[in-house]
Order: structure tokens, then C-alpha cells, then sequence
């Protein structure tokens, strides 16, 4: 590792966790009803986003996307049904090998 | 319960997700090997950054030699969603002091903040916010620097027809799924993938936080007019 790589993670590092700890740390005040009503919709907004990102980069990294889209869409039923993330990424796993194998 | 059995509690919720991320670390240790850095190397970026994508796009652009201002850049939009979880979990944790608050913070992933703010939402008076965080985010950053070591060392030999990097969005659908539990928390979850399927292309990682702050306001909008 280079002295200027080093440099860069300790930068990415220092900015990444001074996002993290923004509210948690510097900003630690009440916050309104008027912002909490915002807050409430992170989770519901920003995971279903990050999935849709990662499954881009699933398909881009050389992935058929027609498996994993059905796989993908399996799963989802399954988190709907069992909110458990272990039996999610099973029954995910488990159609999309299925898929794979069958085909090939 | 006990504090340390909050501790406990988060963390064996947190196992299986820590168990997604392993093939997302293998590909950040084998990426970071192949643009020249060592195994200490990849294991100094882990545990000064800890955070995949951010990780993944730094070591990238250094592959492209980009000026370190645009990694540095790309690294704060791809993890500008980390001030959204800072604040939705600042309230809870408000009891905790200062200084184990600004640990908590460096633990702050996607998983550890999706576990906390759902299991804050059921009715529960008696759990201790601040031990069933860190529960929740300590064994995916155990996993996070075991799985970035073992990627550099190995590199990419894991056979790719086993498809383990589809692991990794199953891990992000476990945690959105169990997040919608509202009409309101629905449209904040249409809007998101819609903006992110248009915009997901656009670069340094903008189309995530513009989708998800997208569905930020639509889920606080259509509540707005609920009311």
C-alpha cells in the first residue's frame, strides 16, 4: 500500500464517519414532529433503493438477470411472509441455484 | 433482561445479514489485491472505512487514478444515507452519553440501523436502545474484516457459478421488506425504485441518494395529506 492510498482511506474513512456520527454525535438536540415525519420514511425509502442498486450490480458483474429477477421476486415474497432475513436469502438462494442448475 | 442480553438479542438478528455481506466483502478484498494493495492493506481500508460500496468505488477510482477529491467525493454521496440513519437514530439513543454515541456511530451500517429502527418500532419499553445497537452492528463488522481479509487472500477463486454475489441484494430485500408496513411507507418505497431505475445509471452513486431521498418526501407527503 502506497502513502497516497493511505491517505485516501484515512480521507474516505474521516468523511464516512463523520456522516455517520452527524446527528448521533454533533447534532444530538430534539428533533421536531415536523422532521420525525420525514425520518419515519428512511428505512421504507432508502433499503428498497440500495436492493435495486445491488441487484443492478449483480447483473452487471455478469449475472443472467431473468433468474435473479425471479429469484429476486421470490424472495420478496418470502421476506413479506416471514419477515425473517435468514429464510429470505434461503429461499433466494436456494430458486435462484434451482433456476441455474435446471438451465445448465 | 439484562443489558448484555439486549446485546445478545441484536446480535443474533444481525447473523444472518453479517452472513449476506461475506460475498460482498470477498469481492472488496480480491478488488482491493488487484489494484495493488496487500493483505494489511485491504484490512486497513476495512477498519478505516467499513462501508462496501463506498469501499468498492474508492478502490475502483484509484484503479482509474482519479484525483483523490473525487473519491473522496463519490465515497461522501454513496454514504450521505448515513446522515438519514444518524438522525432517525439519534433520538433513540439520546440517553446514552456522548462518547458511546460517537462509537455507536463509527458501527453504523445499512443492517445495523434497519434491525435497530425496526425492532425500536414495536412496543417494547424495556429494551436498552444503545446495547441492541452495538449488538447489531457488531458481528457484521466482525464479518466485514474476516470476509475483506479472506477476499484478498484468495482472491476471486470463488467459483462463480455458485452465484454467491446475489447474496448480497437478497441481504438488502430482507431488511425493506419488514420496513413497509404502512400505505404511506409503500409509497415511499414506489417512489425510491422508481427514481433509482430511472436515475440508477447516473454516476458517483447519485441515482441512490436521489431515489431515496425521492421517497423520503413522498412517504412524508403522503402522510402529510393523511392527516
Amino acid at each position: 500500500m502506497t502513502g497516497y492510498m493511505l491517505f485516501v482511506f484515512v480521507a474516505v474513512g474521516v468523511v464516512t464517519y463523520a456522516l455517520r456520527a452527524s446527528f448521533l454525535v454533533a447534532i444530538a438536540g430534539g428533533t421536531s414532529p415536523r422532521l420525525e415525519r420525514y425520518l419515519r420514511y428512511v428505512p421504507c425509502a432508502v433499503l428498497p433503493a440500495l436492493t435495486i442498486v445491488a441487484m443492478r450490480s449483480s447483473v452487471a458483474a455478469g449475472g443472467d438477470p431473468i433468474p435473479r429477477l425471479i429469484a429476486g421476486c421470490l424472495g420478496g415474497v418470502v421476506a413479506w411472509k416471514t419477515r425473517s432475513p435468514a429464510w429470505t436469502m434461503l429461499a433466494g438462494m436456494a430458486v435462484l441455484w434451482a433456476i441455474l442448475g435446471v438451465r445448465g | 433482561m439484562t443489558r448484555t442480553g439486549h446485546f445478545w438479542l441484536g446480535a443474533r438478528g444481525a447473523l444472518p445479514l453479517a452472513a449476506g455481506a461475506v460475498p460482498f466483502g470477498l469481492v472488496v478484498g480480491a478488488t482491493a489485491v488487484s489494484v495493488g494493495l496487500d493483505t494489511f492493506g485491504a484490512s486497513a481500508m476495512s477498519v478505516l472505512v467499513f462501508a462496501g460500496a463506498a469501499q468498492l468505488s474508492a478502490l475502483e477510482l484509484l484503479r482509474a487514478d482519479a484525483p483523490a477529491v473525487v473519491i473522496v467525493a463519490t465515497a461522501a454521496v454513496i454514504n450521505l444515507r448515513m446522515v438519514m440513519y444518524s438522525a432517525a437514530l439519534a433520538p433513540h439513543l439520546r440517553a446514552s452519553s456522548r462518547r458511546a454515541r460517537g462509537l455507536a456511530a463509527y458501527v453504523l451500517t445499512d443492517q445495523s440501523f434497519a434491525l435497530s429502527v425496526l425492532r425500536y418500532g414495536e412496543p417494547d419499553g424495556e429494551l436498552h436502545k444503545m446495547a441492541f445497537f452495538v449488538g447489531a452492528s457488531v458481528p457484521l463488522w466482525l464479518v466485514w474484516q474476516a470476509s475483506t481479509v479472506a477476499g484478498a487472500l484468495v482472491g476471486s477463486e470463488v467459483p462463480p457459478g455458485l452465484a454467491l454475489d446475489f447474496a448480497v441484494p437478497l441481504m438488502f430485500l430482507a431488511m425493506a421488506m419488514p420496513a413497509i408496513r404502512t400505505r404511506h411507507a409503500a409509497v415511499a418505497c414506489a417512489v425510491a425504485v422508481g427514481v433509482v431505475l430511472v436515475a440508477g445509471s447516473a454516476p458517483y452513486g447519485l441515482g441512490l441518494i436521489l431515489g431515496a431521498a425521492a421517497g423520503v418526501v413522498a412517504g412524508a407527503v403522503s402522510e402529510g395529506r393523511a392527516t
